[in-house]
């Protein structure tokens, strides 16, 4: 998501470290001292013990049981991560390609392929991750060739404000949409390598499509929606023409 | 007016006024809140369901006009067995914030059904009277194929 998954996924680590935190050190008060040269980060929790880096197990009945009157309990706040860091860019970063074909006389344009690569850090659900992906994708897409709000110029009202007339990608607009992540660890990062990932298949996928429109046309549109009557009105470049054999359309 | 509407297999008999869709019969009057309503005018397919196994947008549709037995996203599969298609949409991430997601399964049955759903170009074409704004349309359309690949 956004901001929903390194925001709240913080919060939840912090709890279970304070959890681990807690119940390592009344471990240690059991008989024998079990995982007293255990420090917290060398210690986690499974299959109901906690468990250390050598495999030393000591079930959380055990220790429950020896402070029956205790109660165990984690805290996390979220919202921490927030905030902004001087020396270190904390955002996610991605790449986009788009493929499009153009009818020659009436510039009909189908997307065709749109790819992004993308480095957001921690992925923690990747079948998640890439649908969010690869539906920001789509809306670039929209944005380039389809969605706008009209207003009426002299009493500000919205002219196309149903969905017949407020035009977003449907089905038959989508070919081939693929995104794929690249890996990255970041270590400075305060929410344990988790990025916000939501938004980024939008930025610059409209450029893409306007650049792929340019590539096979020459016809250069530098406004979106990139609607027919703006792709007509583009004059085409005289130097993509000359770089193209079997000339223009 | 009266109304009679076999819906799920189960038969209603309801007194509604004369132009009520059948849309509102099924989320006011018998509480199937599955169908949902994107657009009120048909342009989204939110409110896709079946009437005798024709996909029908049922914002469009009078609930007195009805002539056949309807089939909503209710009716389709048990929370522990789930229809093909539900059980494909988990599979294949086919769904975001989940407002389209019981019109884009009636309307996916219905194509799958009609044998109509033999490639990525037919049913995307098929499948474009409903919209997703989330964008989860690959997922979708990998859903619908597969299903469409199992079903003899």
């Amino acid at each position: 998501g956004s901001t929903g998954t390194y925001s709240n996924g913080s919060a939840i680590f912090d709890a279970a470290d304070q959890l681990r935190r807690q119940l390592l050190r009344a471990a240690r008060a059991l008989r024998g001292r079990p995982l007293e040269r255990f420090g917290v980060n060398d210690v986690r929790l499974a299959d109901g013990a906690l468990v250390a880096s050598d495999g030393t197990s000591v079930p959380l009945r055990s220790i429950l049981g020896a402070h029956p009157d205790r109660q165990f309990e984690g805290r996390g706040i979220t919202g921490r991560t927030f905030g902004y860091s001087r020396s270190q860019a904390r955002g996610s970063f991605g790449a986009v390609f788009v493929e499009v074909s153009v009818e020659p006389v009436t510039l009909a344009v189908r997307v065709e392929r749109v790819v992004g690569a993308y480095a957001c850090g921690r992925i923690v659900e990747p079948m998640i991750a890439r649908s969010q992906l690869t539906g920001a994708l789509i809306w670039g897409v929209g944005q380039a060739l389809c969605e706008e709000s009209r207003i009426d110029g002299r009493t500000g009202a919205w002219v196309n404000d149903e969905i017949g007339e407020a035009l977003i990608p449907t089905h038959a607009d989508v070919r081939r949409v693929e995104a794929h992540f690249v890996e990255e660890t970041d270590p400075g990062n305060a929410a344990r390598g988790m990025k916000g990932l939501g938004e980024i298949g939008i930025v610059g996928t409209a450029a893409a499509v306007a650049n792929a429109f340019f590539d096979a046309t020459g016809r250069r549109v530098r406004r979106t929606p990139m609607t027919i009557e703006h792709r007509l009105a583009a004059p085409v470049d005289p130097q993509w023409a000359a770089t193209r054999t079997g000339g223009a359309a | 007016m009266t109304v009679e509407l076999d819906v799920n297999g189960e038969v209603h008999t309801l007194d509604v006024p004369a132009l009520t869709p059948l849309l509102d019969v099924l989320r006011e009057s018998l509480g199937l809140v599955g169908a949902k309503r994107g657009c009120g005018h048909g342009q989204c397919g939110a409110c896709t369901v079946l009437v005798d196994g024709r996909r029908v947008l049922s914002c469009l549709q009078l609930a007195a006009t009805v002539d056949g037995a309807v089939r909503t996203i209710e009716g389709l599969g048990e929370p522990d067995a789930l229809h093909p298609l539900q059980q494909a949409f988990i599979d294949e991430d086919a769904f975001q914030c989940g407002y389209c997601t019981p019109g884009q399964i009636m309307s996916g049955v219905a194509l799958i059904a009609s044998g109509e759903a033999t490639d990525d170009a037919t049913i995307r074409e098929a499948m474009s009277g409903n919209l997703c704004r989330c964008g989860a349309y690959p997922g979708i359309c990998r859903a619908i194929a597969r299903v469409a690949q199992e079903t003899p």
